[in-house]
């Protein structure tokens, strides 16, 4: 399938004159070196899922009937020879096996804690399930597995652990930011918690060299979820506070995690990303706390104020990201704030004719702005390193 | 690579192992070292339908003195358990902790959460609102659900009770009869 694709490509940039012929031979004749038997691994692939599906089917089907003895052992057995599949293949440094060998121990590890909970009737709040198994599975996969994917489900999984602990930290964030109920703060402040946490953790990561890729992604995900708990304050109906809580205890809470996620930031990161990474930490802050400071103010004055801080910040995102030549975030930052004004146009309006009108004008704005975002985008230099801003 | 980081990477590969295995060895030194207390289970409002593999139930007691707790209000104590049959006869003591000193009436005691109206739920198995999933065969929990609502003390629960007030279930059973 490769080599048809690489021919027609070929083919195509031969006759443009972007390549002369013998490029396109050496192209199609690597291709054909390097070619792999997609088709070959799709049928074994499916072959391997209809086996286990199967397996699975004949011990579900027989689930009751099975002593509970012979689960746990069967269990513990299956996750004694994954730690060890992990451990051979990490010694002799096989990549792919080591890195689905400590995923496939991961969800194990999860499996058995459920088990043992189903065969001895224990029962707690699902986030003590989820801590153990992350305590239990950090160390290992921290030691042995480097990929991408990895640290994405790992991110994933601490993350759905912090959240799913949201009741039982209640008294603990009320204590924290001196109030007796932190009410409806508490969500937002969490995903900004958990942002300034991930960044600090994404930068240690990448101080070992191994695991500089995956700490790369950890960085990703973590600079993408502080933006989200930035915009999620900035978002009519994303939440509401209950009462008439102050919020400042959650702004002094938020403004102490940032601290030591700006000190990793001013250490770990390369001269050139330090700049634009920083006032990104500061900038969210900012429009948090203001964000977080105004949500109680209701109305269409409310609104506004949201709206203006949601335009505000991703404008300076767009022009963090001129500067250092983004082009992907740029457009993306173009976009949000126009699909903002967007939102804005549509919540002044009412009425049909008047929604009616609101939607040739909304329309209208849609086309001017993508006239306006398609200037200023081929304006950006391109650059193509994989900085996380 | 050095020899301390081998070292290093087999510790982490058999924390999880052996954690699971003290998990389950745990839970079985807790069973055989506990009294066990039969208590007849009733039906629990609401149900829960998405979980087919699971009946919910609270613990019917038969209180010698209820707890004093108000609506939506959740107190931590403990059970003293002052007669096994054939209903464990109980009253709430509020506070308590392992540890503490209780009325040499007392025969067992269960510690856990007290909510209105004299609901009392094991810490062990509080999932939150006084409720207790009971994990049953699925081609039974439909019957199971209906024996409670029409036979109400004939499915019952042989809790294990550890003497410093901890918890398991160790058997569900249907007139007796282990399921």
């Amino acid at each position: 399938m490769a080599i048809v694709i690489a021919e027609h490509f070929t083919r195509r940039w031969q006759a443009a004159g972007l390549i002369d012929g013998d490029t396109a031979a050496r192209i199609v004749a690597w291709e054909v070196a390097h070619r792999r038997p997609v088709f070959l691994w799709a049928v074994a692939g499916m072959g391997a899922l209809a086996l286990s599906l199967g397996i699975m089917a004949i011990v579900g089907a027989n689930w009751e009937d099975i002593p509970s003895w012979l689960k746990l052992a069967v269990d513990l057995g299956l996750t004694a020879a994954c730690a060890v599949v992990v451990f051979a293949c990490w010694r002799r440094d096989w990549p792919w096996r080591r890195e689905l060998a400590a995923l496939l121990l991961f969800g194990l590890v999860l499996s058995g804690i459920a088990l043992i909970g189903q065969v001895y009737q224990l029962q707690s709040a699902s986030w003590r399930a989820l801590t153990l198994w992350l305590a239990l599975t950090t160390p290992f996969l921290a030691l042995t597995s480097y990929s991408r994917l990895t640290g994405i489900i790992w991110v994933v999984a601490a993350v759905t652990t912090w959240f799913a602990a949201e009741e039982a930290l209640e008294g603990l964030f009320a204590y924290l930011s001196g109030r007796a109920w932190l009410s409806g703060y508490q969500f937002p402040l969490m995903g900004y918690l958990a942002a300034c946490a991930l960044i600090v953790l994404g930068i240690l990561r990448s101080r070992w060299p191994r695991a500089r890729e995956q700490a790369d992604v950890m960085g990703r995900m973590a600079w993408a979820g502080l933006i989200a708990a930035a915009c999620a304050v900035a978002v009519p109906m994303a939440w509401s506070p209950w009462g008439s809580s102050s919020a400042i205890g959650p702004i002094l809470l938020a403004t102490l995690a940032t601290l030591p996620a700006a000190f990793a930031v001013w250490l770990g990161t390369e001269p050139d990303e330090r700049t634009p990474l920083l006032a990104l930490l500061m900038g969210s802050l900012v429009i948090w706390s203001l964000g977080v400071a105004v949500a109680q103010v209701g109305g269409k004055s409310g609104d506004l104020v949201r709206a203006l801080l949601f335009i505000v910040y991703w404008i300076g995102i767009g022009a963090a990201a001129a500067r250092a030549s983004r082009r992907g975030l740029f457009g993306l930052a173009f976009t949000m704030v126009g699909l903002r004004l967007l939102i804005l146009y549509f919540e002044a309006i009412g009425g049909l004719t008047a929604t009616g009108l609101g939607l040739i004008g909304g329309g209208v704005l849609c086309l001017v702005l993508a006239a306006v975002g398609w200037r200023l985008t081929r304006g950006v230099a391109r650059q193509a390193d994989g900085a996380p801003l | 690579m050095s020899r301390a980081f081998i070292i290093a990477v087999i510790a982490a590969l058999a924390v999880p192992v052996l954690a699971l295995a003290a998990l389950v060895g745990h839970q079985e030194l807790l069973l055989a070292s506990a009294r066990i207390l039969s208590v007849p289970i009733t039906g629990f409002d609401p149900r829960d339908l998405l979980r087919g593999h699971y009946i919910r139930a609270q613990m019917d007691w038969d209180w010698e003195r209820m707890p004093a707790v108000e609506e939506y209000q959740v107190v931590d104590g403990a059970l003293c358990v002052v007669a096994e049959t054939p209903k464990p006869r109980v009253r709430f003591l509020a506070g308590w902790k392992a540890g503490d000193r209780t009325a040499a009436d007392c025969r067992l005691v269960i510690a856990g959460r007290a909510r209105a109206p004299s609901r009392f739920a094991p810490s062990q198995f509080d999932n939150g609102d006084g409720g207790i999933q009971f994990y049953v065969p699925e081609a039974r929990a439909s019957d199971l659900e209906k024996l409670m609502r029409e036979r109400p003390g004939s499915l019952t629960a042989d809790l294990a009770v550890r003497a410093d007030g901890g918890s398991a279930i160790k058997a569900l059973r249907v007139d007796g009869q282990k399921l």
